[in-house]
């Protein structure tokens, strides 16, 4: 079969899957997958800036948190706009972490941190969820802060659909973006900074401004977790979370968008489903899976799909070429 | 009081200085010679507290335990570098993500086995000492004290020992030192065990001080990293000095502020210093 054909067929099989899910599914299972779709965006922000510029974040939960918590204190205290705090909550939950994200960048990337990068994120993962834990009046301390009732939704389906609508506009985006010439650039980064830079880019600049979209897509995401769960609390923030939207987007398979998303889905799915000693177990097959992905598999889950995509359209390779990835490290 | 209080953070700033001096030398060794950061050196530094609780559960000497970790951290620490070195030489985001998936694995293992509460390993001698105007725990002293005696062994050995020069040989010119036909591979290989068992051998001395569960070994692995980089990767005195800064820096810190706050403090003066010495304060090369 030609490959355009089976990516309309399964792009919609899972247009009907998303359409039936609410009523098949049950209440509680489409309020989870929603909240594991929400923490999917994270990792597809992670790989505009690891799959496709190269650069490893261990922190972009940092930018959910701040999302997350600035919905979260924008509904609870400004109650004198009423339901309009809500978009407010959304809109700060974009533009906080967008402008912490382009500080940091100005000068993380002006210093000539490469490997150390990592560790600084790590180190801005610990100090913000240690901030959040010990402000107690401003931000809830360990006991986070709750929601106003009226922020959660009622109708899970709902907030279903238009959850999957967000997702299919960022990833929209993101996909354009790394379509354009600003996207090959990123590339061009990834692969040789030095390189890139000998051809007359300002590496600096493409890389914050990668760096400001992917906190801008994981503080949405943030503002979305809040809307739907009604509560944010320092766990989100640290480097725990932050570390797990690494595995996923790992697994799932870097430099292609979706991959993270199925990553993340059939992580946290497993995590949910087995329970009891399976899940001790099942942890320890992730850490094992996750060695193994790191060294030898660094196209994840996605890889794999794609590989198998490419043989069954035969040997004219169509379906669109994969974005070549260079091993890890 | 005030001067009490000031005493005993002086005396707490040492003994984390030292720890942290101690746990970080190997693993400043083996990433000046790999460039290899082993995330899971916290869990090698908490395997060696658990050795040391397995050994009192069954009844053994506390002292014991002191031979023992090293030795049982320092052999899985082989056995981790044999698996794994091949795949991870020269890659330092594959090292840094693949030592972080050995960590969740040891974890997850040390949670499914010993449950994940941390226990308590009773202090081998109680009571306290006079020192600088204060009682303070005289197990805390020894540790003070066989941790820089420890520390300036290690140094003494690393200074004026052949296997010593052949490392700092190693990590200044891997391949003219290879080329004069010295083995860098056992090179590699010895300095990972021996920073392992070090690590193992710090936990073993601060086990009966701190919880002893599945995930306290993280809480130093942060700490470690900010050492070595701070302080300058693969240099010793730039460990020395990264201890001092972020042990004795926290500790100095807490006179100010909250126990909290200074963490946040110390981490933040950490990634300051970072920007301005990317290499480190003291730099070698």
């Amino acid at each position: 079969m030609h490959g355009k054909t089976i990516s309309r067929l399964i792009i919609l099989g899972l247009a009907a899957v998303v359409v039936a899910l609410p009523f098949v599914a049950g209440r509680l299972v489409t309020e989870l997958l929603s909240t594991y779709l929400i923490f999917s965006l994270v990792a597809l922000s992670l790989d505009l800036i690891w799959g496709y510029a190269g650069v490893l974040s261990i922190g972009q939960f940092v930018f959910f948190g701040i999302g997350a918590y600035s919905a979260a204190m924008i509904t609870t205290r400004l109650t004198s706009a009423g339901a309009w705090s809500l978009p407010m909550g959304y809109a700060a939950a974009v533009a906080l972490p967008a402008l912490l994200a382009l500080g940091l960048a100005y000068v993380f990337f002006t210093v000539k941190l490469d490997e150390l990068f990592v560790l600084v994120t790590i180190a801005v993962a610990i100090i913000a969820e240690k901030v959040a834990v010990s402000q107690t009046e401003l931000l809830g301390g360990l006991n986070g802060i709750i929601l106003p009732n009226w922020v959660v939704p009622l109708n899970k389906a709902v907030f279903f659909y238009a959850l999957v609508a967000v997702i299919v506009g960022v990833y929209s985006l993101s996909r354009f973006v790394v379509n354009s010439p600003f996207g090959r650039v990123l590339l061009g980064i990834r692969d040789s900074e030095k390189r890139t830079q000998h051809l007359g880019y300002d590496t600096r600049a493409y890389k914050a401004a990668v760096y400001t979209l992917a906190a801008a897509i994981a503080g949405l995401a943030g503002g979305l977790y809040a809307n739907l769960n009604g509560f944010v609390s320092p766990s989100l923030l640290g480097f725990s979370m932050s570390f797990d939207a690494v595995v996923w987007a790992a697994l799932g398979g870097l430099g292609t968008l979706y991959g993270p998303i199925l990553g993340t889905l059939l992580v946290s799915w497993a995590k949910f489903y087995l329970s009891g000693v399976l899940l001790d177990y099942w942890i320890l097959v992730v850490g094992l899976l996750f060695i193994i992905t790191v060294i030898f598999f660094p196209e994840g889950f996605a890889g794999m799909f794609r590989n198998l995509r490419i043989r069954l359209a035969g040997r004219r390779g169509s379906g669109g070429s994969p974005t070549p990835h260079r091993k890890a490290g | 009081m005030e001067l009490d209080f000031a005493a005993r953070q002086l005396l707490n700033g040492a003994t984390m200085s030292i720890l942290l001096i101690l746990i970080s030398l190997g693993l400043s060794v083996v990433y000046g010679l790999m460039k290899m950061l082993n995330m899971a050196h916290g869990e090698f530094f908490i395997l060696g507290a658990y050795s040391v609780l397995w050994l009192t559960e069954l009844r053994l000497n506390f002292w014991l335990g002191l031979i023992v970790a090293p030795v049982v951290v320092g052999l899985f620490g082989l056995l981790v570098h044999k698996v794994l070195a091949k795949f991870l030489y020269n890659k330092p985001t594959a090292t840094i993500l693949a030592t972080w998936g050995l960590g969740m694995i040891i974890r997850q293992t040390l949670q499914m086995t010993m449950g994940p509460r941390p226990h308590m390993v009773p202090s081998p001698f109680p009571g306290a000492v006079y020192l600088l105007g204060v009682d303070y725990p005289a197990y805390r002293v020894f540790v003070i004290a066989a941790g820089a005696l420890l520390v300036l062994t290690i140094i003494w050995l690393y200074l004026k020992t052949t296997f010593g020069l052949q490392i700092r040989a190693a990590i200044h010119n891997r391949e003219l030192t290879s080329a004069i036909g010295i083995n860098t591979e056992r090179i590699n290989a010895v300095s990972f065990v021996i920073g392992s068992a070090l690590a193992g051998l710090a936990g073993a001395l601060l086990s009966p001080l701190i919880p002893v569960g599945p995930l306290n070994g993280l809480s130093y692995l942060i700490k470690v990293f900010f050492v070595i980089i701070v302080g300058g990767a693969g240099s010793l005195v730039g460990t020395g000095v990264g201890g001092l800064v972020i042990g004795g820096g926290e500790s100095m810190l807490q006179l100010f502020l909250s126990p909290l706050a200074a963490e946040i403090g110390i981490l933040v003066i950490a990634v300051v210093i970072i920007c301005f010495k990317p290499k480190g304060l003291i730099s070698n090369h």
